[in-house]
């Protein structure tokens, strides 16, 4: 059986309730997979194909319920993950917060390299409290994109999306061009059937 | 913060429906629902696939149960009673995790359902769709035609015990300590954990009962004790999960897809892990909890205790780690965890720093000693009695506790000096969730408590405006055990009404002590304190009989059918007052007699639903706390904190915190975890 994809990558996308995760998602997701299950098993993950330089991905971007109720999101969480999209709304202060002490945490104790930060919900200028500037400072002090994105409007949400899957294409293929320097070992893409590599901490 | 049950239940149950398990063309379907009106649908649309994940093959009558979360993370508990003749399953909804009484339940409409009189369904499902019963109490209901009852007690605080628990009965039947010890190190190592086994049912329970074993500590990543096929995409998660599978689901993937998962098996008693978490684990708390989980005779709550005793020697020393410096906020330091901790158990709680199960619970703690509430519940008797046994040295765990409640003393006076204002912050801060924390730690407090809660409703203040009528907030027994002091005092006189504080009580009594003789149990025989009320339904001609004392009617009833006779006089309230350091007063306040729908108000009607009334302002306090407004706790959870907090040392009600001003914001990052 051959597959339909050369990499399958996992990533997160984590945020306070209410910031709106699950329309990017919908923006995001293949229309093919419908459904969400956030409500009744406190977990969700909508599947897109993209190709990128003649490469085929598979992403699955998950989301779980109630993220906001930790202080720090721990490593284990993102224990196999390849990428991290951190949302905030850009109407909403606390949000913002949030996300800051969590990427604080994850540079601290975790390897995740590939992260973006998103503001949603930039669609109407009166109701912005975070602003461009000290969302971009704080972005550029991490090291990290930031998208200002509306999912309702869809403004931004695809170059965000193409950004950190290219981000992780990258980061996977770097890898395994080091690998391969180290050890002469050929790597067959179509037979590495755990396209998964862990990418951060095991803690 | 910890606590994935939710902070306040309306109805003991939420939803009833009988499922059909459709056939290989027809996916499962529901037959009959009540409520009709239900407002999750989207919770509906697959409950039936998760009452028949697989097919069954089973011919017998078998109970199971399930969990869905919801988008705050939440749980809702869903019980099952599967039976081979009718082939369909009748599922009841709670929030409440009380297993026992919804299978009793649920045996109780399939009766009513085979006998001629299966048309009451819909009013015995009505009559138990009430407020669940405050812990002490009782609800109880005839049906079919008079001639059965339903009894309603809520499970006791105590950890779980066999053969009581089913899910613990069913785990510990299941599986060797060999396997039971390999799941417990996964989970506290926060990996992809999967259950099968060839019987839904006993998947769903093992992965309950895992949960179970991680108490005080409540897992906080995905969790899914029975996953239904159409849902096996899910094991696919990067993230830690808890997941239950029955095996013809999961014959359906390639377990190699799944990655690192660790694959229980309760049919075969055998755990296959890509991981090393057991070794990873101090080899003296392993084997020490093998050879405990390995007693043949393990009636009782030996297998609880033997994993909470193992959890004590290896996070009990968080004690030692918990920061208290005068005029800052309590905090706690990693670095004095682990300089602490005895060499062999460093790298262990390295790790366990890293998990978020433990942060939750030491933010779930600090919460509660910032907000001046404290706690103590079963795990804190266990550290204690630890670091007794490791003696003067306090090497072991908890060896720290001592010095702690010295700081945290100097502490407290240091906030007194202040007015507070620091409690007062973090206390009207406290997160909701912290505060069903609380409730929970509360519920599984002491003797005292439990004696206290049972003897009235306990109002959540602090969110109560959205459902009036909800002031018993249910304890939640499984996820919040306590103790049952193996050797309580011999009953004393019941504590009702002495008329007048005690003329001139010992200058420097102990607080609790004295508790613990005011709240002695009354004799068994004692009637109770409010005679049982009886509410006709005379529609059905039948009686819901509700122990006393009896919650108010329901607004929901139609009130043609009750027949509501005056409200019973209320008995007059106790107080007790004795000398320590300011004044005390206890006041013993009637059971309830129906409350309107209306909103509550406040201030005094409040105190006179409270059981305890603590008034002492001291000297040093600014003025005396006027009666308690909307977000403050109520003037009962202090009096029972009050107790709690002597595992502390301390007693906050010294420091009139009543009414605490609304602060600006929570200073910022006061857990260091560096």
């Amino acid at each position: 059986m051959s597959r339909e994809f050369d990499h399958l990558f996992k990533l997160l996308i984590i945020g306070d309730s209410g910031v709106g995760k699950s329309c990017l998602l919908l923006r995001f997701a293949d229309n093919t997979f419908s459904g969400s299950y956030i409500t009744t098993i406190g977990v969700d993950f909508k599947i897109r194909t993209l190709e990128i330089n003649g490469e085929r991905v598979k992403l699955q971007i998950w989301d779980t319920a109630g993220q906001e109720r930790f202080r720090t999101i721990t490593s284990t969480y993102y224990r196999g993950t390849h990428g991290v999209i951190v949302v905030y709304d850009v109407t909403n202060g606390e949000s913002f917060a949030n996300v800051k002490r969590w990427l604080h945490e994850i540079e601290q104790n975790c390897d995740v390299v590939n992260k973006v930060l998103v503001g949603n919900k930039n669609d109407c200028p009166s109701r912005k409290v975070v602003i461009t500037e000290d969302a971009q400072r704080f972005a550029s002090q991490m090291n990290i994109p930031l998208f200002e994105t509306s999912a309702k409007e869809n403004i931004n949400v695809e170059e965000m999306f193409l950004t950190i899957t290219k981000m992780v294409l990258r980061s996977k293929l770097e890898m395994k061009e080091r690998q391969n320097v180290t050890s002469n070992d050929t790597v067959n893409l179509k037979k590495a059937h755990k396209t998964k590599k862990k990418n951060c901490c095991h803690s | 913060m910890g606590s994935r049950l939710r902070d306040s239940v309306r109805y003991l149950f939420e939803f009833f429906c009988e499922v059909a398990p459709g056939s290989e063309e027809k996916d499962p379907y529901m037959i009959r629902k009540y409520p009709e009106v239900y407002k999750n649908e989207q919770e509906l649309k697959d409950l039936p696939k998760f009452t028949f994940p697989c097919p069954f093959e089973d011919s017998f009558v078998q109970h199971y149960s399930f969990v869905l979360t919801s988008v705050d993370s939440k749980y809702t508990f869903c019980f099952c009673r599967y039976d081979n003749k009718s082939n369909t399953s009748l599922v009841l909804l709670s929030h409440l995790p009380w297993h026992d009484i919804f299978y009793k339940l649920l045996n109780c409409i399939a009766s009513l359902l085979a006998g001629p009189n299966a048309g009451e369904l819909g009013a015995l499902l009505a009559a138990v769709r009430t407020r669940p019963p405050p812990p002490g109490h009782s609800l109880r209901v005839t049906y079919d035609a008079g001639a059965s009852v339903f009894v309603c007690q809520p499970p006791p605080d105590t950890l779980p015990s066999i053969p009581e628990n089913s899910l613990l009965r069913e785990y510990y039947a299941a599986l060797n300590p060999g396997a039971m010890v390999g799941v417990w190190a996964a989970l506290l190592a926060e990996r992809r954990v999967l259950v099968t086994g060839r019987r839904a049912g006993r998947v769903a329970a093992c992965a309950m009962a895992a949960n179970q074993t991680l108490y005080p500590m409540t897992w906080q990543h995905i969790y899914i004790p029975l996953l239904p096929k159409h849902l096996v995409d899910y094991l696919l998660a990067p993230m830690p999960f808890l997941i239950g599978v029955p095996r013809a689901v999961l014959d359906s993937v390639r377990v190699s897809d799944l990655g690192d998962v660790v694959v229980l098996d309760v049919d075969s008693s055998e755990l296959a892990t890509p991981h090393r978490d057991l070794e990873a684990l101090p080899a003296d708390t392993v084997s020490t909890l093998k050879k405990a989980l390995s007693d043949k005779n393990a009636l009782g709550d030996g297998v609880s205790r033997a994993f909470l005793r193992a959890l004590v020697s290896l996070i009990g020393g968080y004690r030692d780690a918990i920061r208290i410096s005068c005029g800052e906020q309590i905090s706690f330091s990693a670095a004095r965890l682990l300089a602490a901790a005895p060499p062999p158990r460093r790298a262990f709680l390295q790790r366990m720093l890293h998990a978020q199960i433990f942060q939750q619970f030491i933010e779930e703690r600090l919460e509660l000693l910032n907000s001046g509430r404290g706690f103590s519940d079963e795990f804190e008797v266990e550290c204690s009695l630890a670091a007794g046994d490791a003696g003067a040295g306090g090497g072991g765990a908890g060896g720290g506790g001592r010095g702690v409640k010295a700081q945290y003393k100097r502490w407290l006076r240091a906030v007194t000096s202040e007015g507070g204002a620091l409690l007062r912050q973090v206390k009207d801060k406290a997160h909701p969730a912290v505060q069903s924390a609380v409730e929970s730690m509360r519920a599984g407090g002491r003797r005292v408590t439990r004696r206290v809660r049972g003897w009235g409703p306990h109002a959540p203040r602090s969110q109560g405006s959205r459902d009036n009528a909800n002031h018993s907030r249910a304890s939640c027994g499984s996820a919040t055990p306590v103790s049952t002091p193996a050797s309580s005092p011999p009953p004393s006189p019941p504590a009702s009404p002495p008329p007048s504080p005690p003329a001139s009580p010992p200058p420097c009594v102990d607080l609790l002590t004295e508790m613990e003789f005011l709240f002695a149990p009354p004799p068994a025989a004692d009637p109770p304190l409010v005679p049982a009320r009886r509410y006709a339904i005379v529609a059905t001609r039948r009686l819901v009989e509700l122990a006393a004392p009896a919650p108010p009617p329901r607004p929901r009833l139609p009130a043609r059918l009750l027949r509501d006779p005056a409200p019973a006089p209320r008995p007059p309230r106790a107080r007790l007052a004795f000398q320590r350091e300011g004044r005390l007063t206890v006041t013993l306040p009637a059971p309830p007699a129906p409350r309107p729908p209306a909103p509550r108000p406040p201030d005094n009607e409040s105190v006179q639903w409270d059981l305890i009334q603590l008034d002492d302002p001291p000297p040093a306090a600014p003025a005396p706390p006027p009666a308690p407004a909307a977000p403050p706790a109520p003037a009962s959870q202090r009096g029972a904190d009050s107790a709690l907090l002597h595992e502390y040392g301390l007693d906050f009600t010294q420091f009139g915190l009543s009414d605490p001003p609304a602060p600006a914001a929570t200073p910022a990052a006061w857990t260091t975890f560096n």
